[in-house]
């Protein structure tokens, strides 16, 4: 049971968290104050309450695949945020420092960062939190194995929780240009993982044909394993992807390519 | 990241934490696996007992209710079973270890074949059981771990902050220092890591001590070594004109200058002499009331030139100060609002007691000082407005800086407000009261 | 803005791509097969379908506790809450073992789909 918890809750939490501390490692350089990212946190958490709380009604949706329907529709919409928010970041990298009547540096730009980012934590938080909440839920009522679960949940947490401030930590430290770029690289990866995850779940619902796995990797690194899970949660590690899981993978990846090629060029544009 | 600590604090956690709670992932898996091999092996040995037990008149199901079952078969015949076994073989016909769902449950079988009696053994016991017993076991080695990441967050805590206590401690003794103090740092034994820190920065301060003082003494030596040949200079201008004709209009001039010179030097040479720090000061008695009267009387002509207002009010109020120091201090405040305000303008002059502090308010009528430069104007040859002083007044931009050494001196503090007049400016020195005992 | 546009656009296409696939698979008759979840057990635990062929798996979770049916090799995973059923498409798939389980209850909720020629 512990083990269950762990693996669940880390697959769960694993990914939200990871994908906050790359947010918060840029807004550390953009000047956006953390408390923005609260606000995401708790529009997740009530979005997944939401969703939780309504799983059953959208199971019976679109003759029973409402549920991966909502769910791709969310990894869908969290990858064009995130390309979204590569654009502006690009378009915004070389612009010039300004200053409030304190002296403090501002962005005048910070809007569509900060709805941008509050979008991605909020649906990403929303689609891996109600899975989490249905379990928890699921277990509440039998007093016997809550300890194991409350346990492995916690260490399953607890891991989740450490990588993401070792990967924040990590990623403010990083001197020079590769900060911001190793910024970019992770979030692009983020967002391609988002694009594969939606064609997994279109495929489930039979909206996209099923293809064969390309390879297997299962016996090199498990999806079971704490590194497969982690791999998973860092740039989507399947152990056997689908053709239009790669496909969509590589896709989102040049999606947001072409994102940061025209965010730059504006940028150079309209340097002022 | 703006602590260091915190950083520090943050970043150790979390790798003992995720380090920890791997290690400990791994323990659960290696101990479950064994716990597994463990029941499996009970399970077999069950099974061979069940064998050896086994004779053709036990033919009744044994009563039997706990989470193991078994059944022995004959030739595709049950023969005999626990009661709570089903009545279809538990498990296939396969000699080792499965898993077979029946009766709501999910269960581990084993098979054994005995070969002396040409019988099957089966023997099932519940997974869920299972899991959960060997896994209570393992959860007591897990509580440790659990239990133990608050104290090691304390611990961390703790250490952190004892490990950076060096660096705050210097901070705190760099912050405490005044601006004019360039004492060497008393930092003892400093860590290896602030060494260069404590050092370079007490170089530092030896060296800009020791030029700031090289300055002070040259502007003080030079202002001594010019008063000499300004005097020659004087007499001999006045020599000059006795010699030429009346009509040179260049001669006024000419003397202005050199009084201005002269008046100057004196300024530089008053400034530097009471410097607070090399002030030897003589502290008497004094009447503030009678000796600001005193200065007045002397200081009037300047009023009556330009045709000013000065009003007086104070009483004699006795305070410990030295009485030259004094004596430039109300002459330099009271010159500078004669300058300040325009003909026919207003100077109050005020003596009075505040709650046992005696309050000297000097206040005119003129232009006033803009409130950004409240500061600057006891800064050494700052003068307000820049140069371009609409009061056409000639000045050196030293009285305000003497004024305010001779304040320091007495642990007096000076403040500037607008005047009570529609513009200008009132300087206010509060003389703490009772300083009887003064010695610098 | 521009972007807004060429994004929608983009998004707009995807969808009609995808159900135009859609409607093309609802006019073939795909096989159902049958799963129950109960006391956290899959019944049947084995099923076996055909190879080649894409399946409909329809599991009818009884337990009013929710479950998540999920499998690493056949790459699906879905949340199935109590007393209620959820559908997964499954296949083309080449012969082989394919095990599934339950997430929520992986030690007893164990199962396996054998594709055979």
């Amino acid at each position: 049971m512990l083990l269950n918890s762990v693996i669940l809750i880390l697959q769960e939490t694993l990914e939200a968290a990871l994908m906050i501390s790359v947010l918060l490692a840029v807004n550390v350089r953009l000047q956006i104050k953390p408390i923005w990212i609260f606000c995401g946190v708790t529009l997740g958490i009530m979005g997944a309450c939401i969703y939780a709380y309504h799983i059953e009604a959208v199971s019976e949706w679109l003759d029973g695949v409402g549920q991966e329907f909502i769910n791709a529709l969310l990894q869908i919409a969290i990858a064009l945020c995130i390309t979204l928010y590569i654009y502006w970041l690009f378009r915004f990298k070389g612009q010039t420092k300004q200053y409030d009547l304190d002296g403090r540096l501002v962005y005048s730009n910070q809007v569509q960062f900060v709805l941008l980012m509050i979008c991605i934590i909020a649906l990403g938080l929303t689609r891996e939190g109600a899975e989490v909440l249905l379990y928890l839920g699921g277990f509440f009522p039998s007093s016997e194995q809550r300890f194991s679960m409350a346990a492995g949940s916690g260490i399953g947490f607890g891991i989740g929780l450490s990588s993401s401030i070792i990967l924040y930590y990590a990623l403010v430290n990083i001197p020079g240009p590769w900060r911001f770029r190793s910024a970019v690289i992770l979030l692009a990866l983020f967002a391609a993982n988002m694009a594969s995850q939606a064609a997994l779940q279109l495929t489930q619902a039979d909206w996209l044909p099923h293809t064969q796995a390309l390879w297997d990797s299962s016996s090199l690194i498990s999806e079971r394993s704490v590194l497969g899970h982690l791999f998973y949660a860092i740039f989507g590690y399947e152990a056997t992807p689908s053709a239009i899981q790669v496909g969509s993978y590589v896709a989102a990846i040049v999606l947001v390519g072409i994102a940061a090629k025209i965010g730059n060029r504006f940028s150079a544009g309209s340097k002022i | 990241m703006k602590s260091i600590r915190l950083f520090l604090i943050a970043v150790i956690l979390a790798t003992i934490t995720l380090f920890n709670f791997i290690a400990a992932l791994q323990g659960y898996r290696s101990s479950l696996l064994e716990a597994e091999r463990l029941f499996d092996t009970q399970m077999m040995e069950t099974a061979e007992f069940i064998a050896d037990l086994y004779s053709e008149n036990l033919l009744a199901p044994v009563d039997h209710a706990g989470n193991r079952v078994f059944q022995v078969w004959k030739n595709g015949e049950l023969k005999a079973y626990s009661a709570n076994a089903p009545i279809m073989a538990i498990a296939p016909l396969l000699p080792g270890f499965n898993f077979s769902n029946f009766d709501g449950y999910r269960w581990r079988t084993v098979a054994r074949y005995d070969n002396q009696k040409q019988l099957w053994v089966l023997v099932a016991e519940r997974t869920d059981r299972r899991y959960s017993l060997s896994e209570n076991l393992i959860l007591e080695s897990f509580i440790p771990i659990l239990m133990g990441l608050p104290v090691v967050g304390l611990l961390i805590w703790f250490i952190v902050s004892q490990g950076l206590k060096p660096l705050r401690t210097l901070a705190d003794e760099l912050g405490k220092k005044q601006p004019d103090d360039l004492s060497p740092l008393c930092f003892d034994a400093p860590k290896q890591e602030l060494e260069q820190i404590v050092y370079s920065t007490n170089l530092l301060m030896g060296r800009l001590e020791s030029s700031l003082n090289r300055e002070k003494q040259f502007a003080s030596d030079a202002a001594h070594e010019l008063r000499t040949p300004i005097s020659v200079l004087k007499v001999q201008l006045y020599n000059i004109a006795q010699l030429l004709p009346d009509e040179d209009s260049n001669l006024p001039e000419l003397t202005e200058t050199v009084d201005r010179l002269e008046h100057l030097v004196e300024q530089i040479l008053v400034l530097y002499r009471t410097t607070p720090d090399q002030y030897s000061a003589n502290f008497t008695r004094i009447d503030m009331g009678i000796l600001t009267e005193e200065v007045l009387a002397q200081e009037y002509a300047q009023f009556e030139d330009k045709n000013q207002t000065l009003e007086f009010r104070g009483k004699p109020y006795v305070l410990s100060g030295d009485r030259f120091a004094i004596t430039t201090l109300l002459q330099n405040l009271l010159s500078n609002a004669s300058k300040y305000t325009p003909c026919g303008g207003h100077i109050n002059v005020k003596v009075c007691d505040e709650q046992g502090d005696i309050v000297l308010t000097v206040e005119d009528s003129g232009p006033g000082i803009p409130l950004d430069e409240y500061q600057s104007v006891f800064e050494r040859f700052y003068r307000s407005r820049g140069d371009r002083h609409n009061s056409g007044e000639s000045g050196c931009g030293l009285g305000l800086a003497i004024v305010k050494h001779i304040v320091e001196l007495h642990h007096a503090e000076i403040t500037i407000a607008p005047s009570s007049f529609e513009s200008g400016t009132a300087f206010r020195i509060r003389f703490p009261k009772q300083k009887t005992s003064m010695d610098t | 803005m521009c972007l807004f546009h060429k994004k929608d656009q983009i998004f707009i296409l995807w969808v009609a791509f995808i159900l135009s696939i859609h409607s093309g698979h609802l006019l073939a008759g795909t096989p159902v097969f049958e799963i129950e979840i109960k006391n956290h057990l899959f019944y049947p635990a084995e099923i076996e379908i055909p190879a080649g062929v894409k399946i409909k798996l329809r599991v009818k979770n009884l337990d009013p506790t929710p479950e998540e049916f999920e499998s690493y090799e056949l790459n699906r995973e879905k949340v199935i809450s109590g007393h209620s059923k959820a559908t997964i498409f499954i296949g083309p798939l080449v012969p082989g073992q394919y095990p599934f389980f339950g997430e929520f209850y992986p030690k007893t909720a164990q199962g396996i789909v054998v594709v055979k020629e």
